[in-house]
């Protein structure tokens, strides 16, 4: 907004008005301020949030201390691929391991994977982490009637930038973060070149982000349908136990595997195999053939996590957005 | 051209208007009282101008922009709502220290200025007391430091002095006016009782069903208002009630309506509806001496506001 004196300005100022005379700000900067006091606020307050942060950073240095033990220990003479290939089929089970609720995502070649052993604990607590902190952003703030001070201030796309980035840096420090160190420290253990894997790296980045941009997307989308948090959480939390549970309670034969597309959370999973070209993957001991034509296909689980992705924006739009809100 | 200005305003929540055609202006430097009953259209007014919402038709102009939305025109205003809205759990300082951020993240002197508006507004012994232990007038200036960290010209209060003790709206009016003297903050505020703008606002508008019904200064507001009839009453021995309720009829126009309610063998109250209470008054004093009919007991029957702007409107 211009300050140069125009004839109005003049007229404004000469009953009283004044100039604005502090540094504005741009976007980025309130964003980020947003983001920031609502991720201190939300961890802060509770006592269990803290608890289950210590009891994942554990679970994430047990599992390092495994993939450096088991890296070092095993026999790897005899196997059918080489150590460059089992580097990297493990690297993505422990990081698909760290999003997919359940352990089902398992590379073909070896029959087992020991990688991602607490994995399965973290993409838990994540997950439950997710909820419990992006239960309350939007849903406190109704409940409290502080959105309307929110959007005194800012608009409303810069508040629901804002709350999606705090959930955002969340996950950087939970999974983004760790996904990091597990390259380095795996690459270590098996003694692989960093550098001809790095796009293993940036795809182990560019997953965790996508799956906390999508899971925080949907919280949020919750959080902001109701002024009670535990609705939100409870929500969001038994609905991706018990869409994960489905496949596994039910989907007992091969031609059952479409009801592994009613798992959201293990959809992402399946939509970062695909992007590191993985043609199947070994779910809970049966083998899914992505374009086989008679499973999970490809364009299938894309489909999936695109319709999750436009019902949380319409839900976001829906509430944030309308004119009287 | 006025800092606000609001033309041919409306907006409607399903069924229910509320405001419609709505005109109002207000002046640089001023302080504006906004004064209408419960459901009047004061807080989609200030809405309005606050940006939190969007006329259907009309148009509004804060500081020559449109304020829907608009982070500019947000920069420069300090809105305090009517709600507690507030986080329970976070302290004082720290409610001040989020809209802050948010207003001015980065920027050199923040923490300057978050404590110059806690001391501003009187609260600086209790700025690590949890909001959730404040009394109301402390959430009340609380929420006008939170509204003055980014020194905004213009300062949007929606009923700040309703549920407070006397004491405690005392010291938000002297810091309202302060602000408005010493820093030149133009100040638009509401309330659904006129006493209370009436010595703090320069200009006061009536709003009623969403429309400006009255717009001047408080004596002229008062004078309209003065104008209702008022509904008195006044007990006495039962022949000196008589006797200056019969002096009282006389007056050609000063009574409309006139009831005896029995109290006792001896006492006899009158109720009279009087559009001149001024007058009234004077007449009702001067019967007394004069016919030596002591009075016992004088009292004016309150009105209900709604009944207020009802007959104003009409």
């Amino acid at each position: 907004m211009s300050d140069s004196p125009s004839g109005d300005d003049t007229y404004i100022r000469r009953f009283g008005f004044r100039r604005f005379t502090g540094v504005r700000q741009n976007r980025l900067y309130r964003i980020i301020a947003v983001a920031w006091f609502n991720l201190i606020e939300a961890i802060r307050r509770s006592g269990f949030t803290k608890m289950l942060l210590v009891f994942m950073f554990f679970s994430i240095l047990i599992q390092d201390v495994l993939i450096i033990v088991i890296s070092w220990f095993l026999p790897f003479t005899g196997l059918p691929i080489t150590i460059n290939e089992l580097f990297r089929d493990a690297y993505a089970d422990s990081v698909l391991g760290m999003v997919s609720l359940v352990n089902r995502i398992t590379v073909l070649e070896l029959g087992f994977m020991p990688f991602n052993i607490s994995a399965i604990g973290i993409s838990f607590i994540w997950l439950l982490l997710m909820a419990i902190v992006g239960g309350g952003l939007i849903a406190d703030d109704r409940l409290h009637q502080t959105t309307e001070v929110y959007f005194s201030r800012i608009s409303r796309l810069e508040y629901t930038i804002g709350k999606l980035m705090s959930l955002m840096l969340f996950s950087a420090v939970v999974v983004v973060l760790p996904s990091i160190i597990q390259y380095f420290l795996l690459s270590y253990g098996l003694e692989t070149d960093l550098l001809v894997n790095i796009d293993l790296m940036f795809w182990g980045i560019g997953f965790t982000l996508l799956a906390a941009f999508l899971l925080s997307l949907l919280i949020l989308a919750l959080s902001s349908f109701t002024k009670r948090r535990a609705v939100a959480t409870l929500s969001f939390f038994i609905a991706a136990i018990v869409l994960s549970s489905f496949y596994s309670a039910i989907g007992w034969s091969q031609s059952e595997s479409l009801i592994l597309l009613l798992d959201f959370v293990g959809a992402i999973a399946l939509l970062g195999a695909m992007a590191l070209g993985y043609e199947s993957l070994d779910v809970n001991g049966r083998t899914i053939i992505f374009n086989n034509g008679i499973g999970v296909e490809g364009p299938m689980v894309l489909a999936v996590v695109l319709i999750v992705l436009m019902l949380g924006i319409v839900a976001l739009m829906l509430t944030l957005f309308r004119r009287d809100s | 051209m006025p800092i606000i200005r609001i033309e041919e305003a409306s907006k409607q929540y399903g069924e229910v208007v509320a405001i419609s055609r709505f005109n109002m202006s207000v002046k640089g430097g001023s302080i504006t009282g906004f004064v209408g009953p419960n459901g009047a259209g004061k807080t989609t007014t200030i809405r309005v101008v606050t940006g939190l919402t969007k006329p259907d038709s009309g148009s509004v102009s804060v500081f020559g922009e449109n304020p829907f939305d608009n982070v500019g025109i947000k920069e420069r205003i300090g809105y305090v709502s009517e709600h507690d809205d507030l986080y329970p759990w976070a302290t004082v300082r720290e409610s001040v220290k989020m809209l802050a951020q948010i207003s001015m993240p980065r920027q050199p002197g923040l923490i300057d200025a978050i404590d110059r508006a806690i001391e501003e507004v009187g609260m600086t012994k209790f700025a690590e007391r949890k909001v959730s232990a404040l009394s109301k007038g402390m959430k009340q200036r609380t929420k006008i430091a939170a509204a003055l960290t980014h020194a905004p010209s213009l300062l949007v209060l929606d009923e700040p002095l309703s549920g407070l003790d006397p004491l405690g709206r005392r010291r938000i009016m002297d810091l309202l006016r302060r602000l408005n003297r010493e820093k030149q903050v133009t100040i638009l505020i509401s309330s659904h009782v006129l006493e209370e703008l009436e010595h703090l606002a320069s200009r006061i508008t009536l709003i009623h069903r969403g429309q400006t019904i009255a717009e001047g200064d408080p004596d002229r507001i008062r004078k309209l208002l003065y104008q209702y009839p008022h509904e008195i009453q006044f007990k006495s021995l039962a022949e000196d009630t008589k006797r200056i309720a019969s002096g009282l009829v006389e007056i050609k126009g000063l009574v409309k309506s006139l009831t005896f309610m029995e109290q006792s063998d001896e006492l006899l109250e009158c109720r009279i509806v009087t559009p001149q209470p001024e007058l009234f008054y004077d007449e009702l004093v001067r019967l007394a001496v004069e016919r030596k009919a002591p009075i016992i007991q004088l009292d004016t029957l309150s009105e209900s506001v709604e009944r207020l702007f009802e007959f104003l409107v009409s």
